[in-house]
């Protein structure tokens, strides 16, 4: 690939070697611009999506059928610890952070962020981190614990007790700690980044209440990370102390405490489900405006009950631990904080559906993919909020209907959102539409596959079906509902297909579109279709809510007819 | 120091925009600022005939590159054309170029990403392992500060 | 732009409906299993009672609000006859209404969950059986300190009676959950916690390990045997009675020489074969210098409805002297690996030895 010499102009002909940086490889590898960063953090997400949806289908193969036997109890609890860990901390972390690297700085009418090499770091630390956590299936011990690895059965044999006999003495406990340690650090670089860009680096007159919402939402996100995973990596660092340095922080019979690792994991692990959802909100509240052509109904309580949310996830915590045995007056208080974060969940759910009411909603791929969070997120919530009843949660946990519920609000909440925003901002990060007939296909595929997939699971846990079990006996009454639930896993699977198939021909022979394909309200759409590196020409100046719109429409500009 | 030369995501050289027509575009540029009353301040009016951030950038466009601090380019002291290389303008009057805003490629976040790992690979391997990362940990470290950006 | 998809949204819309009310009825195919809302006690009632409360209040919101979506997605979905409605950007007294009304119904249920938790929480009085249920990998055992008497993989108490469990592990955490009867607490090294149920009806119910704790955390089972109070009070008898020791010469006293000899005694105890009496678990398994077996006490094994940490039903009826085709006993000592991969138990016993072994294990009532 010849770089072409600058031009034989009246200026100077100029011909020299490239340097490193500048071949195409090169480029990649330091670059500090965010927008490619953004796309490598979703490129590399999405492979390992497709690794964690392997890693989901082989577990519902396993469970097909009673005593089945696709899988052994090893290789069972590796693949289901490895799917979870990697969904969360390889798919939907990483994609929401590269849809905030993309999406922010041009949002608020920055060059770039704030701290450009942090966040090539961010990204490099996670690939290199997640690479290290997969190498574990190369060297046959991938970690085996589950996806939040409670000690002691995390520990080694000396730490498990003592006279015990199985815990986990090779290194499966040891990758999982360091690999979510590495991504830790990645997390908290990038939500650093995140915070002072979005405070320092807003176009004028863009004050924090003209923000979009998308950006209000990656800036909680942003202080739940920097908050949250100090608490993961104090846990994952005792761990490995405890395993390999002798100390006793999770031994009971050195004088330790199991539960000490339960309030730290979990300490990080609210807040986590909340870094999970909430720029996935705000993709929601980015999409609805556009395609219901009216502007976000109520944006500052939208704006604020994410705040609260930020705020209070810090104080649900312990309902994850509602069956550990801590005194009623404690369960009563996590059942009384648990309640108050639903209150703002909710009232962004009706400001959703305000949003379109009264509005011209066209289906375009964005939009459904937005309906159809709001459809399963309320879903997810309502479960959530039934999780919140101590007593029902006594009988529940742990069960199959905490796996409803977590994959109603995961798959139904985050992943429908990052589709909504894929099918949003591809146009403006390619040139090129994704195919719409395709994501229709997809997203019918998706919805009707995850709600065969999940909705059964409510009825499994109400029929005492434990979480986490490699196999279940011929007569427990619950093999109909498993096999519903793996058909419409695989259902899903074949959805991730036709998505694939869409991007790849897209890329191709997409249909070219322009700067502005939706017509949309907020300054990315103000670049062209890839964006310039340079972002903007000249920086924007921002009266309201809705620059472009404002740009677009000056005769019925925000800034004329409301106050900001 | 070598400066290289600005690759856009489609690989075309936008430094070479810039400096292409320059005559012509420095030119217009001036005659622009003639006619029109350009605000002091280099942001472009918020109406909607605000200089075209939304096309792709034309010749005539690419000489109103500014900074958010810079200023607009005088009508008079049109330098000499110089060779694609030369930095140091005066900041006052000239369009800054993408190169002198935009943040420049470094490699040492990649240095710094792998190092973290080798070093906290080696808490489960050799010891020798962790103790090769923590070196390369800290010698990125210092080569990151010392980067001249 | 109308998708040609939603030329037939009434029928898709028909047909998802459909899907997902029809799982619904896929509750009728869990007639086995132990359901929640199958509640046998007290505990499970009060628990199990509140979800049908928060089920209904679920399904109205439920409707509400999806109902709302969809009409919203039919009712103001773009055509070309309707114009842009007017950019309506909020209103303080819509938002103050939907903000205080949910706060206010799920104040309503949060009452009702407290007063449901302290509820469970505090034992009631009366006549209670004590019994310490202790998590080992991979399989239940009960002692019962009142009358110092041990088994495992059943858990035996008489109707209408308060049972009182202390909970005690001394290796990972498990949880213990029967659906039927009680919620789950679990079982955590180093906590002493505890729990109480109640059985208004005699039967068996199912209890399940609520805890990943390793391999075979879906193989650790145990059931509730509740008994009237005369067998009991008989079971209790005989379970604090020393081993039979089966007649001289006959198949189950060769049963007795082949556990002695084939190793079995490493993890298995039998009091008066070779354990002299029972002992409390928590005191044995966290003191260094007494014993812990790894396996079950085998005193009364012949009694036990289940074996193998629940895997397998205890069928003596097929367990004939010779015809172990269908014995599960068999099986297990013959491939203990292959039913439950990777628990501690590893033997190398022939068929002689095993048809002896049954004998004799069988044979201890």
């Amino acid at each position: 690939m010849a770089i072409r010499t600058i031009g034989d102009s009246a200026t100077t002909t100029m011909v020299r070697r490239r340097t490193l940086s500048e071949t195409y490889l090169g480029q990649w590898l330091t670059t500090t611009d965010h927008k490619q960063i953004g796309i490598m953090y979703i490129v590399t997400a999405f492979f390992f999506f497709m690794v964690g949806g392997m890693e989901a289908l082989l577990i519902r193969a396993q469970l097909a059928r009673p005593d089945g036997h696709v899988l052994d109890p090893q290789a069972y609890n590796e693949i289901f610890t490895m799917h979870g860990t990697t969904m969360i901390f390889l798919f939907v972390m990483p994609v929401l952070v590269g849809f905030g690297n993309y999406i922010v700085p041009l949002m608020i009418g920055a060059r770039d962020m704030a701290f450009p090499r942090l966040n090539a770091f961010g990204y490099w630390v996670l690939l290199f981190g997640g690479i290290f956590l997969q190498a574990s299936f190369i060297v046959g011990q991938p970690p085996d614990g589950g996806w939040f690895q409670y000690a002691p059965l995390s520990e080694t044999g000396v730490g498990c007790g003592l006279h015990a006999v199985q815990c986990t003495t090779g290194l499966n406990a040891d990758f999982w700690a360091l690999g979510t340690l590495m991504l830790g650090v990645s997390s908290i670089g990038g939500g650093l980044n995140f915070i002072v860009t979005i405070l320092k680096l807003r176009a004028p007159g863009m004050s924090i209440n003209r923000m979009p919402l998308f950006s209000w939402m990656t800036l909680v996100t942003s202080f739940l990370l920097i908050f949250a995973l100090p608490s993961l990596t104090a846990a994952s660092v005792l761990l490995i102390l405890d395993r390999h340095v002798g100390t006793h922080f999770y031994q009971y019979s050195f004088g330790g405490d199991p539960l000490l690792w339960q309030h730290l994991f979990w300490s990080f692990g609210h807040p986590e489900v909340y870094i999970l959802i909430l720029p996935a909100f705000g993709i929601i509240s980015e999409v609805l405006p556009v395609f219901a052509r009216k502007p976000i109904f109520g944006y500052t309580f939208i704006a604020w009950s994410g705040v609260a949310i930020g705020f209070l996830s810090f104080t649900v915590w312990a309902h994850h631990m509602f069956a550990v045995g801590l005194p009623p007056i404690a369960q009563a208080f996590f059942a009384t904080s648990t309640t108050l974060i639903a209150i703002p969940t909710a009232v962004k759910i009706f400001n959703w559906l305000a949003t379109i009411f009264l509005g011209k909603i066209s289906l375009k791929a964005p939009m459904i993919f937005a309906l159809g969070f709001i459809g399963m997120f309320l879903i997810g919530g309502l479960n959530g909020a039934a999780l919140a009843v101590v007593p029902f949660d006594y009988q529940v946990t742990d069960s199959y209907f905490v796996v409803s519920h977590i994959h109603y609000v995961l798959f139904g909440g985050s992943v429908f959102g990052i589709f909504a925003g894929i099918f949003y901002w591809f146009p403006k990060m390619t040139g090129k539409f994704l195919n719409e007939r395709w994501a229709q296909v997809q997203f019918w595929l998706m919805l009707i596959g995850m709600n065969l997939a999940f909705f059964p699971m409510h009825l499994l846990g109400l029929l005492g079906m434990p979480r986490r079990i490699y196999t279940f006996p011929d007569n427990m009454g619950w093999n109909e509902m498993n096999l519903l639930s793996t058909i419409g896993a695989f259902m899903i699977g074949l959805a991730v297909m036709v998505f694939l198939f869409n991007v790849i021909a897209s890329l191709k022979n997409g249909q070219l579109a322009g700067s502005d394909p939706w017509d949309a309200f907020t300054l990315e759409w103000d670049t062209p279709s890839p964006p310039k590196k340079y972002n903007f020409l000249t920086l924007p100046i921002v009266r309201s809510r809705r620059p472009l719109y404002d740009k677009k429409y000056p005769e019925i500009a925000d800034w004329k007819t409301v106050t900001h | 120091m070598k400066k290289p030369v600005q690759l856009d995501a489609k690989r075309e050289i936008v430094s070479q925009e810039q400096y292409e027509p320059q005559d012509q575009v420095e030119q217009q540029a001036s005659q622009a600022s003639e006619q029109s009353e350009m605000p002091e301040m280099s942001r472009s009016s918020q109406g909607p005939d605000a200089s075209g951030t939304s096309q792709d950038v034309q010749g005539t466009e690419a000489s109103k590159e500014e900074s958010s601090s810079g200023e607009v380019e005088s009508s008079q002291d049109i330098p000499a054309p110089q060779p694609p290389r030369a930095k140091k303008r005066k900041r006052k009057q000239e369009p800054v170029s993408e190169e002198e805003i935009m943040p420049r490629p470094s490699y040492w976040p990649l240095a710094l990403a792998i190092a973290l790992v080798i070093m906290l690979f080696g808490t489960i391997a050799q010891p020798i392992v962790m103790v090769v990362g923590a070196i390369l940990v800290i010698g990125s470290i210092i080569g990151w500060s010392l980067e001249r950006r | 732009m109308r998708m040609p998809v939603f030329r037939g949204a009434k029928r898709w819309t028909t047909i998802v409906t459909g899907v997902l009310l029809s799982s619904l009825l896929l509750a009728a195919c869990g007639e086995n299993s132990p359901s929640i809302l199958d509640t046998a006690g007290p505990v499970a009632a009060s628990e199990s009672g509140v979800f049908y409360a928060i089920l209904i209040i679920a399904t109205i919101i439920f409707v509400l609000v999806e109902g709302a979506l969809i009409f919203a997605i039919f009712r103001y979905r773009d055509r070309p006859s309707v114009p842009t409605h007017r950019q309506i950007h909020g209103d303080l007294r819509i938002e103050a209404v939907w903000t205080v009304v949910p706060a206010l119904v799920l104040f309503v249920v949060l009452g009702f969950t407290i007063r449901g938790l302290f509820e469970v929480a505090n034992q009631p009085a009366g006549k209670t059986v004590t019994v310490r249920a202790v998590g080992h990998q991979w399989w239940w055992e009960f002692y019962y300190p009142e009358y110092n008497i041990t088994t495992a993989d059943s858990l035996v108490v008489p109707v209408g009676t308060i049972v009182h469990v202390d909970l005690y592990s001394n290796n990972v955490i498990h949880s213990f959950w029967v659906p039927n009867l009680t919620g789950k607490t679990d079982v955590i090294p180093g906590h002493d916690n505890q729990k109480w149920f109640k059985a208004d009806k005699t039967g068996t119910y199912e209890g399940l390990c609520a805890e990943f704790c390793g391999l075979q955390h879906a193989n650790m089972k145990f059931n509730v045997v509740v008994d009237t109070p005369d067998k009991y009070q008989t079971w209790v008898t005989t379970q604090q009675q020393v081993a039979l020791s089966p007649a001289g010469g006959s198949l189950a006293a060769q049963g007795a020489d082949v556990f002695k000899s084939a190793g079995c005694t490493a993890c298995h105890g039998i009091v008066g074969v070779n354990l002299k009496s029972e002992d409390d678990p928590a005191v044995a398994c966290d003191n260094p210098a007494k014993a812990c077996l790894v396996g079950p006490n085998l005193t009364h094994f012949g009694s036990r409805t289940l074996i193998a940490g629940g895997v397998l039903k205890n069928n003596a009826d097929q367990c004939q002297p010779g015809d172990l085709k269908n014995c599960n006993l068999a099986k297990w000592l013959a491939d203990p690996q292959g039913i439950k991969p990777g628990n501690d138990m590893v033997v190398n016993v022939t068929p002689d030895q095993i048809n002896k072994l049954v004998a004799y294990l069988e044979s201890l009532k």
